[in-house]
């Protein structure tokens, strides 16, 4: 039997505007949205048509070879997985890319079917190789994954689906049921802010490598250990196999998440007020390194890379998911956006100055900003640089995500820029110098001393800086 | 005012004893409690003794002390003897001298338990430690006032104490430029630190083993959100444990299982995580977007793996917050232990791998913990082992602290195909005289072990296994038992047999074996004769004693057959005696149920033996090594 294809309601009105515009030309792009992970079913919740190859994308596919006859029938298998990888990294956890679609006068077409199928495999394993792919890798190849072709035909309005399981590369494909129905508004969300604190020394050999590389190593053993976290959801370690909503809402601190739920869906007019989605706060556990090695390692390096700060997350997961699914979905996004942003500032650092010949170097990554995805409550993020301002992440909207926002639409404040002072090198932490104790007894006053300490500093970043609007709600919770 | 109580176990007295010197008399350690929340009452387990030369400062002492012993049990205070009699004011005048000495930072409260041994020096009798006496001292108001000693069982410590055990994985990183030790030095000392701190910060957690619990150290941050509150007693938290395993342990237990579960410890194991999102984790770091520092230096980077390995005892009834706090005080005296070491080790720009280990002595209530460096082997840290022995009044004749003597935990006891100890578990003998056994643990072989068709000729072979066996689990060697082939070579090598016979079905004898021994092990062993089975019953009292000074099993061969005597029960009044057989002719897989109940490991009576045939005993000697 094939899988089933559940296309969010509104996605309805924007086909209808797609196929509007299509005249007799084909529109490509790509399908958005959540595998069921259970069942053999997809939630699409999102189509973005390819960018036209023709106009000056100075962000997004820059090194895109633009001369490159393209007739208007066959399809550039390579543009659409470029395309395929810059969205990738705008999604929040959970969403991702799972097929393309494709709009054009005929279903007859048989040239186009083969280079659609070409098109999948290529978005496919473009994806496969992205720094995120690599990172969140689990341990066993999964037998089947399946990805989606839409073929909409702009005469006769007709739907064709297909499944492919991209996998096997022999797979003819299944044909596949496609429906709407409107089912995002109760997807829960799931947030956390993750703070990195990355000290990696820097092989010899290596310390001449591009920064891309470097970085790509640096951050190597932390998405590891994120990725073999466990996570709490509200405070609360739950079984993998359990699904994340309750039937019944779980007391307590639902009360705060849901309060916070609603402030965020009070833009969103047509969401029932009364009963938005939940909000699960996440904690990521994890061991304090991955290195299994039981021997000594004595490396000769050439440099250190230090990377500080913090991350916020988001994901989100349908109504029926499982603990497990929400909590791979987290951790995927935190991989995602830590990935995302290293990749964007090697690419831009790449741009700038020979980043080899310095002995010091201090960068600061992009900002991740958040946008509304059409009228539901799913986000969708773009990273704007230092020198940026909101009308740049507007325009990468547009035009890689085939969104319209407002400038007004746009979170900026969920992640905020380092203040003068806290640009520094990090020095071997020498803090504990002033008080030094000697305790040979139990050690009770010093881990007091040091949760003092700790207060202290969160009091002073606190007032020191506006934190986002997420951090704030964790206090409450944590005052609870 | 009620005078207050102090628990004793009987173990105490006897570890006192063992140090107590009546022609000099002074400090002689460390009294080590275990303090109770609810009751107030802490409870002595031991003593610490003082083993440094009389120079060492005793802070340094009791640093040696408590680095060796699991969080939960700290320095209650001292054992002391005097000429002088026990009164408060003499009690008050000597602890005052400690004071000055600076032992007022090593004990945790500002109440000791301090005890004066009056010993006479005129006499020869050897400090009579019934003449000792208990007082609280406070070291703030510099009074003492007697206490009430209660004694009570060394095995109540498993009633009314939970064992904590945490595991988890650290990793040290500093900078090593080959000549510059001292800024090498600091480094280490520094990335302690930082590993110290780490610990105490809110951010790392302690979930608790196979249950939803996570436990932190500040309780203003419940994290459980469970039908469990910080302030339960701790006993609670076995509630929480999903129990998967312990439906497959009694198949092998057999009967013994009942008995042993009631004498087994209830154990909380827990993993050291970290939170790596929100407030908790955010401590002294940027909380803005990420900034990537990097500089070009080159540089030697040292990366050690530090693998916590931790236990604590805590009073049942103490507070479930009481556990983290442990857990941090643990990690906190391995990390301190591993400094050490690491330092101790550091030789030639090579660097030792610190691992911790837990030993159960025999006779000692409570698990010792050192941590030895990888490079080392055994052999080579008996120096450090002899100071071990005597701080905690052990038996200075054996190895009790080798690796090969560690503690394994109940849940790693698995992967082990032979059985260990099969006759612990039978029914008494039935001649209600002295019993008398091997001591330690042995594992039982037999016939078709190993893949291998021995069956007819192999017995000889399978007891000495035995018997090798033993000498491994009681860290004698690390060289596990000798294969049949092993076994023959080694007669080949001596020149007591032929090339030929490597690979052959020939039988071997109780010489043989005892030249085996030898040969493989370096164990001596002492020949017995006896021209007929009958005559073993008058042997009864020298197997008896073998029993209870060298406690190795003993291999027995006459006629055809080989078996390994495992003890003897004897009675003086009615000269009946019973020998505990380990018979190696088995054949069938290793279910304990089968060997014990069709007497494969059982009592015999003397009819056992064959009158007809003369007999040959290999009463293997234990060598006097630590």
């Amino acid at each position: 039997m094939g899988r089933t294809v559940i296309a969010e309601d509104l996605l309805q009105d924007r086909i209808q505007e797609i196929l509007k515009t299509s005249g007799k030309g084909i529109i490509t792009g790509l399908l958005v949205g959540q595998a069921h992970g259970q069942k053999r079913e997809d939630y699409v919740v999102h189509l973005i048509r390819t960018p036209k190859i023709e106009e000056d994308t100075q962000q997004a596919g820059k090194k895109k070879k633009k001369g490159s006859a393209t007739r208007s029938e066959s399809l550039d298998s390579q543009w659409i997985a470029e395309h395929a990888k810059q969205v990738q990294r705008m999604l929040p956890g959970g969403l991702n890319i799972l097929g393309i679609f494709v709009v054009l006068p005929s279903e007859e077409n048989r040239n186009i079917q083969s280079q659609l199928i070409q098109v999948l495999y290529t978005v496919h394993k473009t994806l496969l190789k992205t720094p995120w792919q690599k990172a969140v890798k689990t341990e066993v190849d999964e037998e089947e994954q399946h990805r989606i072709v839409l073929q909409i035909c702009s005469v006769t309005k007709k739907f064709t689906t297909k499944t492919f399981n991209v996998v096997d590369p022999r797979d003819s494909g299944t044909v596949a049921e496609w429906k709407f129905q409107s089912v995002v508004s109760q997807w829960p969300l799931l947030h956390t802010a993750v703070t990195v604190n990355i000290n990696i020394p820097v092989l010899r050999g290596e310390a001449t490598k591009s920064l891309h590389q470097q970085l790509d190593t640096a951050i190597g053993p932390f998405c590891e250990c994120i990725m073999q976290g466990l996570c709490t959801f509200n405070g609360v370690l739950r079984k993998g196999d359990q699904p994340l909503l309750a039937q019944e809402p779980p007391q307590s601190k639902k009360g705060h998440g849901k309060g916070k739920g609603r402030h965020k869906e009070s833009k969103t007019s047509h969401q029932p007020t009364s009963d938005g989605p939940e909000m699960f706060c996440v904690q990521i556990l994890s061991k304090a390194t991955n290195n299994k090695s039981k021997e000594v390692m004595v490396t000769e390096c050439g440099g250190t890379v230090f990377i500080r700060g913090l991350i916020q997350a988001r994901a989100y997961v349908h109504s029926k998911a499982t603990v497990a699914q929400a909590s791979q979905a987290i951790r995927e996004d935190v991989v995602r956006s830590l990935t995302a942003r290293c990749e964007l500032l090697a690419e831009d650092v790449l741009e700038v100055k020979d980043f080899t010949a310095d002995q010091e170097e201090m960068d600061i990554t992009p900002r991740r900003v958040f946008g509304r995805l059409h009228d539901t409550h799913l986000s969708v993020c773009d990273y704007m640089f230092e020198d940026e301002g909101v009308e740049d992440c507007t325009a990468r909207c547009q035009e890689l995500l085939d969104i319209t926002l407002a400038p007004d639409d746009v979170e900026i404040d969920a992640e905020r820029l380092p203040e003068p002072e806290e640009l520094e090198k990090p020095m071997c932490e020498l803090m504990g110098d002033e008080e030094e104790e000697e305790t040979d007894g139990e050690d009770v006053v010093n881990a007091q001393a040091s949760w003092e300490k700790w207060k202290k500093s969160y009091i002073g970043t606190m007032i020191g800086a506006g934190i986002a609007v997420v951090v704030s709600g964790l206090f409450m919770y944590l005052e609870n | 005012m009620a005078a207050k109580i102090v628990h004793m176990l009987p173990v105490v007295k006897k570890q006192v004893k063992q140090h107590v010197k009546v022609d000099d008399p002074g400090l002689l350690g460390f009294l080590l409690g275990i303090p109770s929340t609810k009751t107030g009452i802490p409870t002595v387990v031991g003593l610490g003794a003082l083993v440094g030369s009389d120079g060492t400062a005793l802070q340094q002492e009791a640093e040696d002390t408590l680095l060796h012993l699991p969080a939960g049990i700290r320095l209650a205070g001292v054992a002391y003897t005097s000429e002088k009699p026990p009164t408060p004011d003499y009690v008050s005048t000597q602890c005052l001298r400690f004071v000055q000495a600076g032992l007022k930072d090593v004990f945790v409260t500002n109440e000791w338990i301090i005890q004066h041994i009056q010993v006479d020096p005129t006499t020869e009798n050897e400090g009579d430690v019934q003449l000792s006496k208990l007082f609280l001292y406070d070291s703030t108001s510099g009074s003492a006032a007697p206490v009430d000693v209660r004694e009570v069982e060394d095995s109540s410590l498993l009633s009314t104490t939970l064992l904590l055990r945490l595991q988890g994985q650290l990793s040290l990183e500093f900078e090593y430029n080959p000549g510059e030790d001292d800024d090498m030095f600091k480094a280490i000392e520094e990335g302690f630190r930082n590993l110290q701190e780490k610990i105490a910060t809110p951010a790392t957690i302690f979930h608790l083993t196979d249950s939803d619990v996570l436990l932190r150290q500040h309780e203003t941050v419940d994290a459980t959100l469970l039908p469990l509150s910080y302030h339960d007693p701790c006993h609670r938290l076995l509630q929480f444990v999903a129990r998967s395993g312990t439906e497959e342990l009694p198949k092998k237990g057999g009967n013994k299982d009942s008995k042993a579960r009631s004498n087994t410890q209830d154990m909380l194991s827990m993993q050291l995580l970290f939170q790596q999102t929100g407030l908790e984790a955010m401590a002294m770091l940027p909380s803005c977007v990420p900034i990537i520092h990097s500089e070009k230096r080159n540089f030697h980077n040292v990366c050690l793996p530090v693998s916590i390995n931790v236990t604590a005892y805590i009073h049942r009834d103490d507070p479930v917050s009481r556990v983290p706090q442990l857990m941090v005080e643990a990690v906190s005296r391995q990390l301190r232990g591993m400094e050490a070491c690491l330092n101790m080790h550091f030789q030639g720009g090579q660097f030792c791998v610190p691992a911790a280990y837990h030993f159960l002595a025999p006779g000692m209530p409570h698990l010792l913990t050192a941590v030895y460096p990888s490079s080392l082997p055994d052999d080579t840290l008996e120096w450090y082992r002899k100071d071990l022995h005597q701080r905690f009044s052990l038996p200075t004749d054996r190895p009790l602290l080798r690796r090969q003597n560690a503690y394994v935990f109940p849940e790693d006891q698995h992967g082990d195909i032979f059985l260990t100890n099969p006759h612990e578990g039978l029914p008494p003998s039935g001649v209600k005289g002295d019993v008398t056994v091997v001591q330690g643990r042995y594992r039982y072989h037999h016939y078709m072990q190993d893949r291998m068709n021995d069956s007819g000729w192999g017995c000889a072979y399978r007891s000495l296994q035995t018997i090798c066996s033993w000498y491994n689990l009681q860290g004698y060697t690390d060289r596990t038992a000798p294969t049949h082939r092993e076994i023959q070579q080694a007669l080949v090598d001596v020149g007591d047999k032929p090339v030929t016979f490597v690979g052959s079905r020939k039988w071997i004898g109780s010489i043989e074996v005892s030249t085996c021994l030898n040969q493989l092990l370096g164990v001596t062993s002492r020949i017995m004769f006896v021209s007929s089975g009958a005559d073993l019953g008058g042997k009864s009292r020298e197997l008896a004693l073998h029993f209870q000074t060298q406690g190795t099993p003993i291999m027995i061969g006459g006629g055809v057959l080989a078996h390994t005597i495992l003890g003897v029960d004897f009675s003086d009044q009615t000269g009946q005696i019973k020998f505990l057989i380990l018979d190696p002719h088995y054949e069938g897989g290793e279910d304990l149920s089968v060997i014990q109940g069709k007497g494969w490991c059982g009592w015999k009576s003397v009819d056992f033996w064959d009158k007809t045939t003369f007999y040959n005993l290999c009463l293997p000697q234990r060598p006097e090594i630590i």
